[in-house]
């Protein structure tokens, strides 16, 4: 499992910790019932402190994608369907809140901003 | 919640000084490193003397794993290991005579581990210490300290002087040390993005008094700098919203618990990240 | 206590060596002086020589601060002032054996050799190197390893002191006591043990108490 640390980004740490593990789970790189690598091990490989691991896990644990159990380690839990589908939601609203400040911004009328979003939806 | 080292109301003074340390208080749980900070005669040498009883304490308590530190309590020691900021060792042993020392004097020497980590950190096993540089001798004190399987490690300045290549493999082998929840880390620094990378907490120590302890986190991401104009600063609640502040030119620096709560409060006024480095100036810099 | 000794003798190797070396060329001194008088100061230096490095020992161990490192070892601090005790007593019993070579050498070389100044070489060295760490340690652990050499000289004068004390105490009993005679020489060491181990309770005192 690879994780990249950007030490640039004003994202914290353990919030890239549980975006990168988030999307492995989501693509399907993870699958459900995959372990993961404990968090002493992880904060060692990263190179970052335990607790930062520690927090990413509790976080990733308390929204469903991961389970600990003590003593047998950290593993990809059965994914909630819905869950997810409304963790995409999520990030889609994201992007289209940014699409649309920027059509309004530059003056793009909201029907040329339907026609490109069908354009590419039809786009695989 | 287990913890490895307990330090509270830790006070000493010296007679003919003004230096003291007054009630220093703080606990490192198991599993985690303690970064140490402060400025130069805070007290940092000072309190780790006393934990390690090199010095006397006047007052407070010190447990490590639970147990007082004493003359007598032998066997507590055989789970610290120590890197003060010095040579360390006679000047005339040869790192393999050390090894040979060390074996006879600690219960779990690990001569393996001791030979392979010298190896791995390019330290020469026959060259006397007294011809060695100051980073290697740091180097042979960290891979000694380590050798004979302590649970706390308790150090002292131990990266300064060592290039960064050498520090980053030094921090590596302490990020394994504490893959064993149990083990734990005091490490006193001027390093500071050394412990911005692997500190777990941060105690900040100022003439003589511990002010903070902190998750290193917490102070990263939620702790904040608000460089404000004078009016804007006139209109803050001095008690409730900042932890102190200083005037630089005319902008006052203002250090601030949580960034989010005060940018609700004061959307006009800049805030900045904060680096340990800054805290412990707007900490020991302060005008109020 | 074993590991605290093998480091104390590592440490003063080199010096050691010096001091064997020196030693074994002052054995062949019989060969070249007949004069049986001068063989018990030979003897004497020679036990010497193996306690003149204790105050330089000492200084290394402070400014490597090693003696700061040994507290943190899991010693007790009693054991470190064993260890050092135990290192000196050491180094003084090989110099009795060096001086031994030169005792045999002598009685060869020189026919009639009077035993009585062989056993007074013995006690001579003997006087000298145990007053001079029994001086020597609760001095310097007391204030520190900067002025050893200086220390070192003291510690002469104190153990010559002791000497020519017993040697004084002894002739009020009787008057026609010779300083170079056996009594005096026996006494005088037995004085001198007495006084390591005086030096050596002090010693533990002074540590127990010692801030590093």
């Amino acid at each position: 499992m690879e994780i990249i640390i950007s030490s640039n980004t004003s994202k914290p740490i353990y919030e890239q910790i549980t975006s990168q593990i988030k999307e492995m789970i989501m693509s399907g790189e993870l699958q459900t019932g995959d372990p993961i690598p404990s968090m002493r091990s992880l904060a060692k490989s990263i190179h970052v402190s335990v607790i930062t691991v520690q927090k990413a896990y509790e976080d990733l644990q308390r929204d469903g994608f991961i389970e600990t159990t003590i003593g047998r380690g950290s593993f990809v839990a059965a994914q909630n369907r819905d869950f997810i589908q409304e963790e995409q939601q999520k990030k889609i609203e994201e992007y289209l809140t940014l699409a649309a400040e920027t059509a309004r911004v530059s003056g793009i009328k909201l029907e040329k901003l339907i026609e490109l979003l069908s354009i590419f939806y039809e786009e695989v | 919640m287990n913890y490895s080292l307990e330090i509270e109301n830790l006070s000493k003074t010296y007679p003919h000084s003004d230096f003291r340390l007054d009630r220093v208080s703080f606990k490192i749980p198991a599993g985690t490193i303690m970064g140490f900070v402060g400025e130069n005669g805070a007290g940092k040498t000072t309190t780790i003397s006393a934990i390690l009883n090199t010095i006397q304490k006047d007052g407070g308590k010190v447990k490590v794993f639970g147990q007082e530190m004493s003359d007598n309590n032998i066997d507590v020691r055989e789970d610290i290991g120590v890197v003060f900021d010095a040579v360390n060792f006679s000047p005339e042993l040869t790192p393999k005579k050390l090894s040979n020392v060390m074996s006879r004097i600690y219960k779990n020497w690990n001569q393996d581990y001791f030979l392979t980590t010298t190896n791995k950190l390019d330290i020469p096993l026959n060259r006397k210490v007294k011809q060695l540089s100051r980073g290697m001798t740091m180097k042979l004190a960290i891979v000694v300290a380590l050798s004979h399987s302590p649970k706390l490690l308790i150090l002292d300045e131990a990266t300064s002087g060592l290039d960064p290549v050498v520090r980053e493999e030094i921090l590596d082998l302490f990020l394994e040390f504490v893959e064993n929840e149990n083990h734990s880390i005091l490490m006193s620094s001027h390093i500071t993005t050394d412990l911005e990378k692997i500190a777990d907490y941060i105690t900040f120590i100022h003439k003589g008094k511990s002010i903070l302890t902190e998750k290193k986190d917490t102070l990263i991401y939620e702790y904040g700098i608000a460089r404000c104009k004078a009016e804007q600063f006139i209109n803050l609640d001095k008690e409730e919203d900042i932890l102190s502040y200083r005037k630089r030119g005319h902008q006052v620096d203002a250090l601030v618990k949580n960034k989010t709560v005060f940018e609700k409060k004061y959307g006009d006024i800049i805030i900045d990240n904060v680096t340990i480095d800054e805290i412990m100036l707007l900490l020991v810099k302060r005008e109020g | 206590m074993k590991g605290l000794l093998i480091n104390n003798f590592y440490s003063m190797l080199s010096n050691v060596k010096l001091t064997l070396g020196m030693a074994l060329i002052m054995t062949l001194a019989p060969i070249f002086i007949r004069e049986s008088s001068f063989i018990p100061t030979i003897m004497g230096v020679q036990i010497f020589l193996f306690v003149v490095y204790t105050g330089t020992s000492l200084q290394a161990d402070e400014s490597s601060k090693w003696s700061k490192f040994e507290i943190t070892l899991p010693v007790k601090r009693k054991t470190i002032i064993n260890a050092k005790y135990v290192s000196s007593i050491i180094l003084i019993a090989i110099g009795v054996l060096i001086s031994t070579l030169t005792a045999i050498l002598s009685s060869i070389t020189i026919s009639n050799i009077n035993t009585d100044f062989l056993v007074f070489g013995y006690c001579f060295g003997l006087t000298l190197s145990i007053n001079t760490v029994a001086f020597m340690y609760p001095i310097i652990l007391k204030i520190g390893a900067e002025k050893n050499e200086l220390i070192l000289l003291l510690a002469c004068g104190f153990s010559l002191g002791v000497m020519l004390l017993t040697s004084f105490l002894l002739s009020l009993f009787n008057h026609g006591i010779k300083f170079s005679s056996p009594v005096v020489g026996i006494t005088s060491v037995i004085v001198s043990v007495l006084l390591l181990v005086l030096s050596y309770f002090l010693s533990i005192q002074i540590h127990r108490k010692k801030e590093f």
